[in-house]
């Protein structure tokens, strides 16, 4: 890891921890509540959501009275700063959800349950790479709007987003095509098959966000 | 070291156009009103804005190919922003580690503990001076080349100001270091730089060495009478006083050794500034 990022990472993390603690012990406590009472998947998907929203934070603080325009004359290339956003935003989203999903089976492992490990574990952390993707949506916005702005244009594209696969259906439904056989043969696929399928589709959406992002903070003036 | 050449930069209501150059071993001053485009020139030299038209160059290279490594050897404290304010000193030693190959961790501490900063308490709490301190501590802990300063004396009371102005001279007791710094007090810049800019309405008013402004300008002081009387090819200004006129000139020995009757007041910063940006 370069010493830029690693910096960067070190920095973040003390924010995480002397900021939000209160914060990480909510995540915590209803997670438990929500893990006795419905599930290790929701709750699996619960903590990476949750976890997101703490990478997000963090440019909250970096933008806290023009500290951004103060990182980029400290040896940190623009570059530099977004991969450590989507590295802290991988890690942050992942690490705590796998060690929730493997935690999770440890009942069933005490109940003598016949559900095979594999199968539990991919179930539950299918909704990784969603909330990959909502972060990947995130950050762009973060960086061009900044915190305030950014929450009515994530309102404005995720509507946008919504009318736009909404007006490929109804393109493809009036070109003879039936939009539900789409969705029952990606139903039919195997979890091996559908969790890959996820994954890609989230490594390139990532792509194109860091990309995004790059060109956003590029021209960003401070 | 930094090389600013014809540096355009254009706002709505503001228009900045300045050429500039700190050579290596000096320290070089940038003085200007509020508003006089000095933060705006700081700006473009540290990429942190797009310039319209011209060059900035750092250590020989245009600044949007400076590579993390260069900018290791970059010190730098802007007069509005620096560390997060949610972090405590405590908390920004591993991050400095990280950051520079030459971090003198133990040196920076000692510092700290020197200019009375607490280590533990959070940046948010501190006073603008503690914040200012810290900055120009983390600028000058990893034996950076060259140091950016604006502002740095901003909100120091007059011994902190002190402590900063001889942490800079230390600092500069090694070779082929430089420092530009811009500041709104004259006398924080007389007593350290070896050259001065001066700066108004983001036009570059006047360059000259602290020596010979300080030593060969004077601003006579006139009636009318003796105003016509004088020689005046040697003066820069003239501005109308109720007593007379005030010319600023930088030829003092001239009038002095001519004109021994007349009041002559030695040149210091403050004085040409006023009378150049009236």
């Amino acid at each position: 890891m370069s010493r830029p990022i690693k910096s960067l990472i070190i920095k973040d993390l003390k924010l995480i921890m002397s900021q939000m603690r209160l914060f990480i012990a909510i995540i915590i406590v209803w997670g438990v509540i929500m893990m006795t009472s419905i599930g290790g998947a929701f709750f699996v998907g619960y903590i990476a959501l949750m976890f997101s929203f703490i990478t997000l934070g963090t440019f909250t603080y970096d933008e806290t009275e023009k500290g951004l325009a103060y990182i980029f004359t400290l040896p940190i290339m623009r570059k530099d700063y977004l991969r450590e956003k989507y590295l802290l935003g991988f890690i942050i989203s992942t690490l705590p959800s796998l060690v929730v999903s493997l935690i999770s089976y440890i009942p069933f492992l005490v109940a003598g349950t016949d559900i095979p490990f594999l199968d539990y574990f991919l179930s539950s952390i299918i909704t990784i790479p969603v909330v990959l993707f909502l972060l990947a949506l995130q950050i762009p916005l973060y960086i061009k709007f900044g915190q305030e702005k950014r929450r009515i244009v994530t309102i404005i594209s995720v509507g946008m987003i919504s009318a736009c696969l909404g007006a490929l259906g109804s393109l493809y439904e009036m070109a003879g095509g039936d939009r539900m056989e789409i969705i029952s043969s990606i139903r039919g696929l195997n979890i091996w098959w559908m969790t890959l399928l996820i994954v890609l589709v989230t490594i390139i959406l990532i792509m194109v966000s860091y990309k995004i992002s790059c060109f956003i903070l590029e021209r960003k003036q401070f | 070291m930094i090389r600013l050449d014809n540096i355009v930069k254009e706002y709505d209501n503001f228009r900045l156009e300045c050429s500039m150059e700190v050579l290596a071993g000096q320290v070089t001053g940038l003085i200007g009103r509020n508003g006089a485009g000095k933060s705006t020139a700081f700006k473009a030299m540290l990429g942190l804005i797009a310039i319209d038209g011209g060059s900035v160059t750092i250590f020989g290279k245009e600044i949007g190919n400076l590579t993390a490594q260069d900018r290791e050897m970059m010190g730098v404290v802007l007069a509005d922003s620096g560390f997060s304010g949610y972090l405590s000193i405590h908390d920004l030693l591993p991050v400095l580690d990280a950051m520079y190959k030459d971090f003198s961790r133990k040196k920076f501490v000692a510092d700290c503990e020197r200019l009375q900063l607490p280590l533990k308490k959070k940046i948010k709490d501190f006073s603008t001076g503690m914040r200012r301190k810290l900055q120009i501590l983390a600028a000058l802990s990893h034996n950076a080349k060259l140091l950016i300063l604006d502002e740095p004396t901003a909100g120091l009371d007059v011994v902190a100001r002190d402590e900063l102005l001889s942490l800079l001279r230390e600092y500069m007791e090694t070779e082929e270091r430089s420092i530009v710094i811009s500041s709104h007090i004259s006398s924080d810049l007389e007593g350290i730089c070896d050259d001065v800019y001066m700066i108004d309405n983001g036009k570059i008013m006047l360059h000259e060495d602290t020596d010979v402004l300080l030593n060969e300008y004077g601003l006579l002081k006139v009636t009318l009478d003796q105003f016509e009387k004088l020689d005046h090819r040697y003066f820069i200004k003239t501005k109308k006083e109720n007593f007379g006129y005030s010319c600023l000139t930088n030829q003092r020995q001239f009038y002095q050794e001519n004109y021994p009757s007349i009041i002559i007041e030695k040149g210091s910063i403050d004085e040409v500034i006023t009378m150049l940006t009236v």
